[in-house]
């Protein structure tokens, strides 16, 4: 049985366990609302959870490309980019897999040589790098959007000094 | 073999030992959880000169981030005498102490819980910030049992805690619609802050504002001949646009009608926008209005800093009313200050029985609900116009815009403002869609930077607070490719730019009255082919606009 067929096998368990200690991350009770409350507009980084970690877990496991992770990892690490703690606590999310995988899959990834599961590694460190980039990406806009904010604020009077410069495109 | 293994061998990843690796936070109760207070996460503090200029206490140089905030030596007395204090004065506040059952009803209502899941933010942890110091000195049941009664002593990190979270609400009362015993947390919250401000613990944002105002008449210091040029400025623009040459009444004595805008309108886009709105309208009416430099504020930043200051600030619409000898008053699209016009202007500043009851002399009709104030909203004085047929307009002219409207706080939970906009909106526009029901009306969420926390610095703490909002713009954005958000407040204009470029890409912000003046057939003009932004009107458009 190849590495992948067996996570695929132990999918919901793999993904149900990500998630698990994922929302571990929050604290306890902010853990329990981000579970139980199930609308979207009500709970919209739960919903991010919930309904974008299967999929990311699928296109790890079938080694998808970056534009085919992107969308399902966006909607986390923008949440994550914004909320009050570090850049390692914000990405914590993707390392976690690890932790889960020889957690669920334990016994049959002993008896496999490590080659597979130290590639299936490597997809996981990958994702930490696009998450890393993603991360950044968002950091960026924040300040862009703080730069637009301050000139917007003033624009009269930009205006009215002939001082606003736009990129022509 | 796991103890000789390297990090790139099977071996190097003992399943057992990553088992027992924990990953969840130390679940310390949230009295024994300190603030950390980082910088990036505070709102800067109010400049010394500013407190000074306002007469208030303890103006000092201080930091957030320092251990020491040079706190008065009786600081504490100076908190528990303000407590008390406020408990006699304001039955509401004692009330909002004793009765709340902690059913947590509020809990997963603030955006800023939803956005950041800091379970201070829960508006029931945030109220006992305030309530456990009240158990402590204020009940017997506190006083013997202490902790067992929710009770807790004052200190030092108390002071912190406080203005790390009374500065991260924004006084929105969604909570409050949640609340089986109806406790406003908002109420919590403005007297959290003025307890701070007895120690001199403010926000620079809500402070210089404030002493602007007091100083100039508006939050942002323009004097009488920046404002006139500024109006100037914009009917010269209108010119352009439209052709017509529009009338800039300014401090008009003998005028029917004062006209009272944010100065955000005046200086932020796209609030300016709506501001050449207001004045394609009233000229396009021929109304006998004016503008004021005295009374160039509709805002008012002294809600969010104390009673005693919102009165000072708000003083000054009905003296430049009574000094212009008008019959009555017309707010612009403001949110913030449709509450303090409507809750407390009366009490605080009136009765202005030297006004008459606001009556349209377009249409004739008595606003009979602002008898007392003598001041209404545009919004319901256009909803009037139109209802009359009094306008002549063009939706099609918006026929590039696909819009949503998002309902402020103050005006539309706090006022019940929720019928007029839209049907304003319906009126010029072809394209309109509701967001989910759970995100509009009375339950709607907050931008994340009302109660005087717009600033630039706190924009992490202010996208996450707007998530809420914002992935519910996204969701009409995606559903019916709306690519306008139209608000009828001027902090929401400015803090919604934010949200929805982080949020809903692709989504402008937008008042109302500019949605009116891009559609407003008016006397004389020549041909319309440019908005008031100066970009292409009319149909063929279809593509998602870009800021």
């Amino acid at each position: 049985m190849t590495l992948e067929s067996l996570l695929l096998e132990k999918r919901a368990d793999i993904v149900r366990g990500w998630i698990d200690r994922t929302l571990a991350l929050f604290p306890a009770s902010t853990g329990v609302f981000l579970r139980t409350t199930e609308d979207r507009f009500d709970n919209p980084v739960g919903e991010a959870i919930f309904s974008h970690m299967g999929p990311l877990f699928d296109a790890l496991l079938e080694n998808a490309p970056r534009e085919a992770v992107e969308p399902h990892l966006d909607p986390i690490v923008q949440i994550r980019s914004i909320q009050d703690c570090s850049a390692s606590e914000a990405l914590s999310f993707v390392f976690l897999l690890k932790d889960v995988l020889r957690q669920e899959a334990g016994d049959a990834l002993h008896d496999s040589r490590g080659e597979p599961l130290r590639e299936f590694d490597g997809r996981i460190d990958r994702l930490a790098l696009l998450a890393f980039d993603r991360f950044i990406g968002f950091k960026q806009k924040v300040y862009e959007i703080r730069i637009k904010e301050i000139k917007n604020s003033v624009s009269t009077l930009l205006k009215m000094s002939n001082l606003t410069c736009d990129d022509p495109k | 073999m796991a103890e000789q293994a390297r990090f790139d061998q099977m071996g190097y990843y003992d399943p057992e030992k990553l088992v027992r690796v924990d990953t969840t936070l130390p679940s310390t109760g949230w009295m024994d959880t300190p603030v950390a207070i980082r910088p990036g996460t505070y709102i800067y503090p109010v400049k010394p000169k500013h407190l000074e200029y306002l007469g208030m206490p303890f103006a000092r140089q201080w930091a957030p981030a320092d251990p020491d905030w040079k706190l008065p030596p009786n600081w504490k007395e100076i908190i528990l005498d303000g407590i008390r204090e406020r408990l006699d004065r304001f039955r509401s506040f004692k009330l909002f102490m004793d009765i709340c059952v902690r059913c947590g009803a509020c809990a997963d209502k603030c955006h800023f819980f939803i956005g950041g899941g800091d379970p201070k933010n829960m508006p029931v942890l945030r109220a006992e910030l305030i309530r456990s110091i009240y158990r402590r000195d204020f009940t017997v049941a506190g006083k013997l049992l202490g902790r067992m009664a929710g009770a807790r002593e004052l200190t030092p990190e108390v002071v912190k805690e406080w203005f790390y979270y009374f500065f991260q609400c924004t006084e929105c009362r969604r909570c409050s619609v949640f609340c089986p015993y109806g406790i406003d947390t908002a109420e919590i919250t403005m007297i959290g802050r003025e307890l701070l401000n007895l120690l001199g613990i403010g926000i620079n944002w809500i402070l210089e504002p404030v002493a602007n105002c007091y100083r100039t008449g508006n939050h942002l210091g323009i004097q009488p001949h920046g404002l006139k040029d500024t109006l100037e400025f914009f009917a010269e623009d209108i010119e352009t646009v439209t052709g017509v040459k529009v009338n800039v009444p300014i401090n008009k004595k003998g005028a029917d009608i004062l006209f009272v805008t944010p100065s955000g309108d005046f200086l932020a886009d796209p609030g300016t926008f709506t501001c050449m709105g207001y004045l394609m309208l009233f000229h396009e009416l021929g109304l006998n209005y004016t503008w004021s430099t005295y009374a160039s504020e509709g805002g008012n930043f002294g809600l969010f800093t104390s009673h005693e200051t919102m009165k000072r600030l708000n003083a000054k619409i009905y003296a430049e009313a009574k000094r212009l000898g008008v019959k009555w008053i017309m707010g612009g699209e403001c949110g913030h200050m449709w509450r303090v016009l409507h809750q407390y202007m009366d009490t605080m500043n009136g009765p202005a029985d030297f006004l008459e009851v606001p009556v349209s002399p377009i249409t004739g009709t008595r606003f009979e609900h602002a008898r007392s104030t003598k001041m209404i909203h545009i919004v319901e004085f256009t909803a009037d116009l139109i209802k009359h047929g009094k306008l002549k307009l063009d939706p099609s002219k918006n026929d590039r815009i696909k819009v949503t409207f998002h309902d402020s706080c103050n005006p539309a939970r706090a006022m019940g403002i929720l019928e007029e906009p839209r049907y304003v909106i319906k009126s010029v526009c072809n394209h309109f869609h509701e967001m989910p029901a759970n995100t509009i009306r009375e339950k709607t969420f907050c931008c994340g930077g009302g109660a005087g926390l717009g600033t630039d610095e706190n924009m992490e703490m202010r996208l996450r607070g707007g998530l809420p909002r914002g992935n519910a713009v996204k969701h009409v954005r995606d559903a019916f490719g709306v690519n306008h958000l139209a608000a009828m407040c001027a902090i929401d204009r400015a803090t919604l730019a934010p949200v929805c470029e982080f949020w809903a890409p692709g989504v402008r912000v937008t008042g109302i009255h500019e949605l009116v003046a891009n559609a407003l057939i008016m006397k004389g003009q020549t041909e319309r082919t440019l908005n008031l932004r100066q970009e292409p009107l009319g149909e063929e458009a279809g593509e998602t606009a870009h800021e």
